[in-house]
């Protein structure tokens, strides 16, 4: 009989999408690290003892370091912050050989959405929580969520056209970056 | 059906990065002991008879009176030295100097006199220097930034040590080394510029 901490499978199942929670709550990609890890260290070690945690509470503890530390950091002259700027979000995802245009496209679009929107729009798709869990997570009310989830979905749908035709040369192959 | 709904599957179908095993090192280290505390268990023989190929009837009706017939016999065998063995211990406590039940302070056992203990034990008693200690450091962990009380950042950094202590009996050329596993925690203030 060999035993593994519980941890690890909850953290293989979730790891992934709170980073990419945390990419859009940091200003880089390390900062992003030191949240989940800050992030989660602090719930496991509240409620790690019975074996399962709503992810819910590590978005939430994510949520709230960010702010402290932004807080915290606001007379700094934050040098890196231009890295998070220039690293497209395409990045954060599994690069895929047979990803398709449309799905470049799609990531570009997300890109564009303004932060608040794109929050919602990470729990809700990648993050896997109801409105209820995002609302709370946010400090915002379940209106506001519906309403900023579906305000992307829009522009998404509005946009992703125009992003697969900028793509698209006049002598009709794909541009290549 | 929603008109997103097409959209919502396109976007769900996009998978973020796994985090990389650096980091899940990172923050396994973190979590110390807290992340030991919760651990499933994995069922080993599960596994073996999920990959045990299954064998035609004609074949089990042959080995099964073999397997049945090799545990009876296994199990007597162990039945037998059971028996053997708490006939020898008994034999042997017997055979074991009645141990007065008397205080000394300067025994470490409760009711056995420091001499009784020389006469029992294979070790001798007295006779020992001073150990000799020392502290090895084995690793430091970054656990990442934390608040103060005082609202300054800090790097929170973890370092394991090993303290050693080796005792010495030149009579007998004994040693004895006893490590101890420590950890200690710093707190590194950040520049605010």
């Amino acid at each position: 009989m060999i035993s593994e901490p519980i941890w690890k499978a909850w953290f293989a199942k979730h790891g992934a999408k709170l980073l990419l929670f945390a990419r859009q709550q940091a200003r880089n990609s390390y900062e992003a690290e030191d949240l989940v890890q800050e992030a989660f260290v602090r719930i496991w070690r509240l409620y790690g003892h019975t074996g399962e945690v709503s992810s819910g509470l590590v978005y939430r503890a994510i949520r709230r370091i960010a702010i402290d530390w932004a807080r915290s950091l606001d007379r700094r002259k934050i040098r890196e912050q231009k890295v998070l700027l220039d690293t497209p979000m395409s990045s954060a995802f599994e690069t895929n050989l047979e990803k398709d245009e449309r799905q470049q496209a799609l990531l570009k679009s997300v890109e564009r959405l303004p932060k608040e929107q794109k929050e919602v729009l990470t729990l809700k798709i990648w993050g896997e929580l109801t409105f209820d869990e995002i609302a709370r997570t946010l400090d915002i009310s379940l209106n506001t969520v519906a309403s900023r989830y579906r305000y992307a979905l829009s522009k998404l749908k509005e946009w992703v056209p125009d992003e697969l035709e900028e793509n698209i040369s006049p002598t009709g192959g794909t541009s290549h970056e | 059906m929603s008109e997103f709904d097409d959209l919502e599957k396109e976007l769900s179908a996009l998978k973020p990065k796994n985090p990389s095993v650096h980091f899940v090192s990172r923050v396994e280290e973190a979590l110390g002991d807290a992340g030991t505390i919760a651990v499933r268990r994995l069922d080993e023989r599960e596994k073996r008879v999920e990959q045990i190929p299954r064998k035609s009837l004609f074949t089990s009706i042959f080995t099964l009176p073999v397997i049945l017939g090799s545990t009876v016999f296994a199990s007597l065998l162990f039945i037998a030295y059971i028996s053997f063995s708490v006939l020898s211990e008994q034999r042997e406590a017997n055979n074991l100097p009645n141990v007065a039940a008397q205080e000394d302070d300067d025994s470490p056992l409760h009711g056995v006199s420091l001499s009784e203990l020389e006469s029992l034990s294979a070790m001798p008693v007295r006779g020992w220097l001073d150990p000799i200690t020392n502290e090895r450091k084995l690793r430091r962990v970054d656990e990442g930034v934390v608040d103060q009380p005082n609202g300054v950042p800090a790097r929170k950094v973890r370092i394991h040590f090993m303290d050693e202590t080796l005792w010495r009996h030149p009579a007998s050329d004994m040693r004895v080394l006893s490590n101890t596993p420590r950890q200690e925690t710093y707190l590194i203030d950040l520049e605010l510029y």
